[in-house]
């Protein structure tokens, strides 16, 4: 029988203690990403379907001059999962404790990382910072490490898509294999002049001007984790959130839960991504008759904080999308006219 | 004798059963009906249960999904609570929004006039959150424009007359005629007692790191939802697993899941598995099969009163008036 109080008051002993404000926590920047250096993948949710995509990740990790250990249990399935909680969770340690691995990412999102929680060894993940790359259901195993252990997570393309847009690749080199500052983010280019692509990368909801830390993911799973002990901490951040097929009420439902929380107006700024497949009806699911969109929904609750908020950049589920690093200062200023995002701080080092 | 009190210390508080004639109030903290004809039949049905609809001013708005602005049914419900002639308050529709209204409510003044609160489906934010301010049990029962069939609309009217001295519910009778007991599936078999919360997962996870959450203490958490892909309602499930609420409760009790299946996610088990093992792991008693949802031919269950599951038989008992 498991206690999951007694598994996570075992966390709590260990000094990782959320009652610690995340800003008097230290900020751990792992190495930087090299040739030669090898990556650890594993699968703490979902695993991959197409057994067979896996190829494309080794022809990209070896074009970088990367390595690879493969976990024991990724091939596995239990439900929608890649095997069973014990499965992965083995695999997570023991590519943390691992010395020859320098970087963890796992194959892909879907569903099942925080179920991995209660019995997570953050004392192991803190005594050995490795780059983490993920997004998705992986933002719930980002928000506790980040919050825990104070090292910089990479909320970014996982092995498997890496490479999906040049975009995309631009940006994961610049935030892992790199010591410098990600610095300014520019859009991407519109292959098309015609035809533009909604929502515009930068839709003002609020004007402001902030600079702060980052934090945040796919808001899907910041709601799963949002009355537990690995709920996140807002205080003073650029909240940058995405989702991905959910219904205009979905999301309203979780910012006003956030809302309801105070986290949306303890944050210094937010950022929400285009939400891709958030039109009414594209989830295929609990789809209502009567309709907002998304971006009323942002404007009405989020319009009103006296925080600049920004939708549209690229930072979500779209083939073109930014690394973030959460943990690192970057500065947000919103006008009509103008919206700049620019990441001050490097993330590995 | 000292009045109960709830799992956190707090005086629990009940409303007085409806008479032949009372004024009730019906409100949308949600969504909007989705009629004018809706809105008749409702009140009609109001008018055959023997009580006086009095009918919100917001409840045929429009905004977005919702009936009018959050403030604005807020509005409707504290414009009820604050008549002390309306003696109860019944939810005509579900849908979504009632998290909109929660920090806009005259708490004090329902606490000082306890009346009948009753809705369900996306109303389940707004009956927990009330429970958990106040103390007042409130009923998980259809939202109005759901009491369709003789046995629903029978149900609800003992449940709100308070004709049943005590109420029982059975997943026998989700499936009275089926062979093989219908949905009645037992994960870790037992007998408890504890405190009933619960109703719609998606919308009673909503309250939780909010003010609004209320206690899992020993309580018996009965879940139904509707129209939901199985992963995501895995993803609820875990927030109460990893939160610690499965492992304080005494039991789990679960209802319909009307149209909750893989949706387009790949090899996904159903919701029996998938919860069931977390249950197994916490050997937590629990039971499938229940009578509550949101749709018709579903009981009425109260909010915040002691009952004693018997998971092998699938019975609920509630073992005290949920009304004064």
């Amino acid at each position: 029988m498991v206690n999951v109080k007694e598994a996570q008051s075992k966390q709590k002993q260990n000094k990782d203690s959320l009652d610690v404000d995340i800003s008097k926590r230290t900020i751990v920047k792992p190495r930087s990403l090299r040739k030669g250096d090898t990556i650890g993948i594993i699968a703490p949710a979902s695993p991959l379907f197409e057994h067979g995509d896996i190829e494309f990740m080794y022809q990209w990790l070896q074009k970088l001059g990367l390595r690879y250990k493969l976990g024991k249990h990724i091939f596995e399935t239990y439900s929608d999962l890649a095997g069973t909680d014990e499965a992965r969770l083995e695999d997570f340690h023991s590519m943390w404790s691992d010395p020859d691995v320098d970087a963890i990412v796992p194959i892909r999102g879907g569903n099942g990382a925080a179920r991995l929680l209660p019995h997570l060894d953050f004392e192991l993940i803190r005594k050995n910072p490795k780059l983490f790359i993920g997004y998705s259901d992986i933002t719930a195993l980002h928000i506790p490490i980040h919050q825990r252990t104070g090292l910089v997570t990479f909320y970014g393309p996982m092995a498997a898509s890496f490479y999906k847009a040049s975009y995309t690749y631009h940006y994961f080199v610049k935030a892992v294999m790199s010591n410098k500052p990600i610095g300014l983010i520019v859009d991407p280019v519109a292959s098309e002049v015609w035809n533009p692509k909604y929502p515009p990368c930068r839709l003002v909801i609020a004007e402001g001007k902030a600079k702060a830390r980052l934090t945040g993911g796919c808001m899907t799973l910041i709601r799963q984790l949002m009355g537990t002990p690995y709920e996140i901490d807002t205080r003073g951040k650029i909240l940058f959130l995405e989702d991905l097929e959910e219904e205009p009420h979905s999301i309203d439902r979780y910012l006003s839960q956030l809302l309801l929380a105070d986290k949306l107006q303890q944050a210094a700024g937010i950022m929400i991504a285009e939400c891709i497949n958030c039109k009414p009806g594209d989830s295929n699911r609990n789809s209502f008759h009567l309709n907002y969109s998304v971006e009323s929904v942002l404007r009405e609750r989020l319009g009103n904080l006296g925080i600049p908020v920004v939708y549209g950049m690229r930072f979500g589920h779209g083939n073109d999308q930014v690394t973030m690093p959460l943990g690192v200062m970057a500065t947000l200023e919103a006008r009509q006219n103008k919206v700049r995002f620019k990441i001050e701080e490097n993330a590995a080092h | 004798m000292t009045a109960p009190t709830g799992p956190l210390e707090m005086k629990i508080i009940k409303a007085e059963a409806l008479k032949p004639g009372d004024r009730v109030g019906l409100a949308c903290p949600a969504s909007r009906p989705e009629s004018t004809a809706t809105l008749s039949r409702c009140v009609k049905v109001v008018e055959e249960l023997g009580f006086q609809p009095v009918v919100g001013e917001s409840v045929l708005k429009i905004q977005g999904f919702m009936a009018g602005s959050g403030p604005e049914r807020a509005a409707d419900l504290n414009r009820f609570i604050e008549d002390d002639s309306i003696k109860a308050i019944f939810c005509l529709t579900g849908g979504y929004g009632s998290l909109h209204v929660l920090p806009f409510l005259n708490y004090r003044k329902l606490a000082s006039t306890p009346k009948l609160i009753s809705g369900c489906d996306d109303n389940t934010s707004l009956i927990n959150a009330i429970y958990s301010q106040t103390g007042l049990v409130c009923f998980h029962a259809p939202n109005v424009d759901q009491i369709k069939t003789k046995f629903t609309f029978d149900r609800f009217r003992n449940m709100v007359t308070g004709s049943e001295e005590t109420q029982s519910f059975s997943t026998r009778e989700a499936c009275p005629d089926v062979v093989g007991g219908g949905d009645h599936y037992v994960p870790v078999n037992g007998t408890c007692e504890g405190t009933l919360i619960g109703g719609n997962l998606t919308a009673l996870v909503s309250l939780l790191g909010t003010k609004f959450e209320p206690s899992f203490e020993n309580s018996l958490i009965f879940l139904e939802d509707k129209n939901e892909q199985n992963g995501i309602l895995d993803r609820w499930f875990t927030t109460l697993y990893i939160a610690g609420h499965l492992q304080s409760a005494s039991g789990v009790a679960f209802g319909y899941f009307e149209n909750c299946n893989p949706k387009q996610s790949l090899n996904m088990l159903s919701i029996v598995d998938t919860f069931g093992d977390r249950l197994k792991e916490l050997a937590k008693p629990s039971c499938f099969g229940f009578p509550f949802g949101q749709g018709s031919d579903t009981l009425g269950v109260p909010i915040g009163v002691r009952a004693r599951i018997n998971c092998q038989a699938g019975t609920i008992e509630v073992l005290e008036r949920p009304l004064a």
